[in-house]
């Protein structure tokens, strides 16, 4: 180890300072007098971290090869640390209400970040299970920050329970990829791979292990019973960066191992991938149609949202063009549904719960800015152009198409439309309903309502010139998908 | 005295992970969960041990990978641990059938 490869993990090394720094803050300034400036010493040191890989050396594989840090990593590392920094500016109000401990809850996002960036780092069996453990393990804990909240610990709770019996079958199933190449090196295990080819018993039980093990952690349906009651149950801030860092994460654990471990099998893999995430639109789509509680709703959503981007996934046979897909759609997807979920923040209800769709009539009229703001996310998870949405679905079409896939085109399409009835109802409640007499009372609360607004209007000007996160999808996705 | 051939280990392996899996599926008891869930990762340290010795073009990185799996482990128990004390603080039990407050 050398200070070469200590600079080329700097941002990684800063969040970690910044989380420890928050903490320390926290125990020693004290709860309260700490609580207003936390969020802005978190802010501050993310965008430090950001700003440190200039400084970090060019590209390349560091530490004996267990890390690499190539446009891929780069890519996740912004979106993480964006979508970090999103999650504390919309946190503060509905952890001063519910007394949630606030460093605690800032430290726990930012060691949740560290893992999931050091998931992009990973180009070995080793680094990819530290990270995706480093991201799980925090968010098992922001799951359950409302220690007192009977929702919050069974929220918690199962999401823990599944969450190691998933990672426990992804291991078994590095065991194997390990039984197969003897190297934990993803290089050299697609070697191997591409030697025993799936005639090998033994690839078949790793594949199987491994792709069971992402897909508990993606929320792929089968694999998804956790997803509603964890979203539903976690504190409404934790729930908005549940739903998408781990997600992210998830998916950038996916194409490390099977574009590049397991690239060589990739026309029979993809298949599967094709069926599981017809599988899950459909049912994520089909279950948020009958759902009253908007947050509830919402967690189906993510799950309807998990199945296109397992679409892009599936067709990676189609080159770089796919893999850019699916990360442009991990970048839209994070912003919009934690911009949804946080909006749930503007209104006060007691515990974790979620607004039900007649708590939301007439929210127009009591609060038009975060009534705008919630309509454009929804818009944007829709599908409707001119927004970022759209754009990430309509680059879905493409790859999937030239991977010979055009029944998958299809059944995005009609799940697409399918979509647009729960969604646009939520909007429909806000702006022609009138609100109830015992409607809950709205947060007034300035960064929360900025944070929104620029949210969202980011979503819809990255609509419109998505070209410096799409150009960056596409160099970004060259190290995993060029053969 | 000849040497345990690789197959047995595997062998033992398999089976530990799969009394782990039917414990987690079976069991509603979410202390007895956990362990099932600790099982599944012994399985997985065996199985990197075993091709780790006797592979012949394993490397060491097996061995290495069994070490992280123990700290992580702890960890995920730690947290684990606390996770269902404080759900039994407001609860009196640990069956995962009797929380069921959210459905749908």
């Amino acid at each position: 180890m050398t200070i070469h490869d200590l600079l080329a993990v700097l941002p990684e090394a800063i969040v970690t300072l910044v989380a420890i720094v928050v903490l320390v803050i926290d125990a020693g300034v004290g709860e309260r007098r700490a609580r207003p400036w936390l969020p802005w010493v978190t802010i501050v040191g993310l965008a430090i971290a950001l700003a440190s890989q200039s400084w970090a050396p060019a590209g390349g594989t560091f530490f004996g090869g267990f890390v690499v840090v190539d446009d891929f990593s780069r890519f996740f590392r912004l979106l993480f640390i964006v979508l970090a920094a999103f999650t504390v500016l919309v946190a503060p109000p509905y952890l001063r209400r519910e007394e949630v401990s606030a460093g605690e809850f800032y430290a726990t996002v930012l060691f949740s970040t560290i893992g999931a960036m050091t998931i992009a780092l990973a180009t070995d069996l080793i680094t990819l299970f530290v990270g995706i453990e480093l991201m799980s393990i925090p968010v098992y804990v922001l799951a359950g920050l409302q220690r007192r909240d009977r929702y919050a610990n069974e929220a918690s709770l199962k999401y823990f329970l599944l969450g190691a019996f998933s990672t426990a079958i992804l291991l078994y199933g590095f065991a194997w990829l390990f039984g197969i190449s003897g190297s934990t090196d993803l290089a050299k295990i697609a070697a191997a791979v591409r030697t025993a080819g799936l005639g090998s018993p033994a690839v078949v039980v790793a594949l199987a292990l491994v792709t069971t093990g992402l897909g508990f952690k993606a929320a792929v349906v089968p694999f998804h019973q956790w997803t509603p009651d964890a979203y539903e149950g976690a504190p409404t801030p934790s729930t908005a960066f549940m739903s998408v860092a781990p997600k992210a994460a998830a998916f950038a654990a996916i194409l490390r191992v099977m574009a590049t471990a397991l690239g060589p099998i990739q026309l029979d893999w993809a298949l599967v991938f094709a069926i599981l995430a017809v599988i899950t639109m459909t049912t994520g789509n089909i279950v948020a149609l009958v759902q009253t509680n908007v947050k509830r709703m919402l967690a189906y959503s993510s799950i309807a949202h998990t199945g296109y981007i397992l679409a892009a996934v599936a067709a990676t046979a189609a080159g770089a063009s796919a893999g850019a897909a699916v990360l442009f759609y991990v970048f839209a997807y994070g912003i919009m549904n934690l911009g949804a979920f946080a909006c749930l923040e503007l209104l006060d209800l007691e515990g974790t719960r979620g607004a039900t769709l007649d708590e939301l009539n007439g929210l127009w009229s009591r609060h038009a800015a975060g009534a705008t703001a919630f309509t454009i996310f929804l818009v944007n998870l829709t599908g409707i152009p001119p927004t970022v949405g759209f754009l990430a679905k309509f680059l879905v079409f493409q790859p999937v198409i030239d991977a010979g896939f055009t029944w998958l085109a299809v059944a995005i399409a009609l799940n697409a439309a399918a979509a647009a009835f729960y969604y646009l109802r939520v909007v429909v409640h806000m702006f022609m309903y009138d609100a109830e007499a015992a409607a809950p009372k709205v947060e007034p609360a300035r960064v929360l309502s900025w944070s929104l607004g620029i949210a969202s209007i980011a979503t819809i000007v990255l609509g419109i010139l998505p070209d410096p996160i799409y150009s960056f999808a596409v160099r970004a996705a060259g190290p995993i998908l060029t053969k | 005295m000849t040497l345990v051939p690789l197959p047995a280990f595997i062998a033992v392996s398999a089976t530990l992970f799969f009394i782990g899996v039917a414990g987690v599926l079976v069991r509603r008891n979410a202390v007895v969960i956990l362990m099932s869930v600790e099982l599944m990762l012994n399985a997985t340290n065996l199985a990197f041990v075993a091709f780790s010795r006797r592979l012949a073009v394993a490397g060491e990185r097996g061995s290495v990978f069994v070490v992280f799996v123990f700290v992580v482990a702890a960890a995920e128990v730690a947290v684990g641990l606390a996770i269902i004390l404080a759900a039994y603080r407001n609860r009196p039990t640990v069956d995962v059938d009797q929380l069921d407050e959210m459905k749908g």
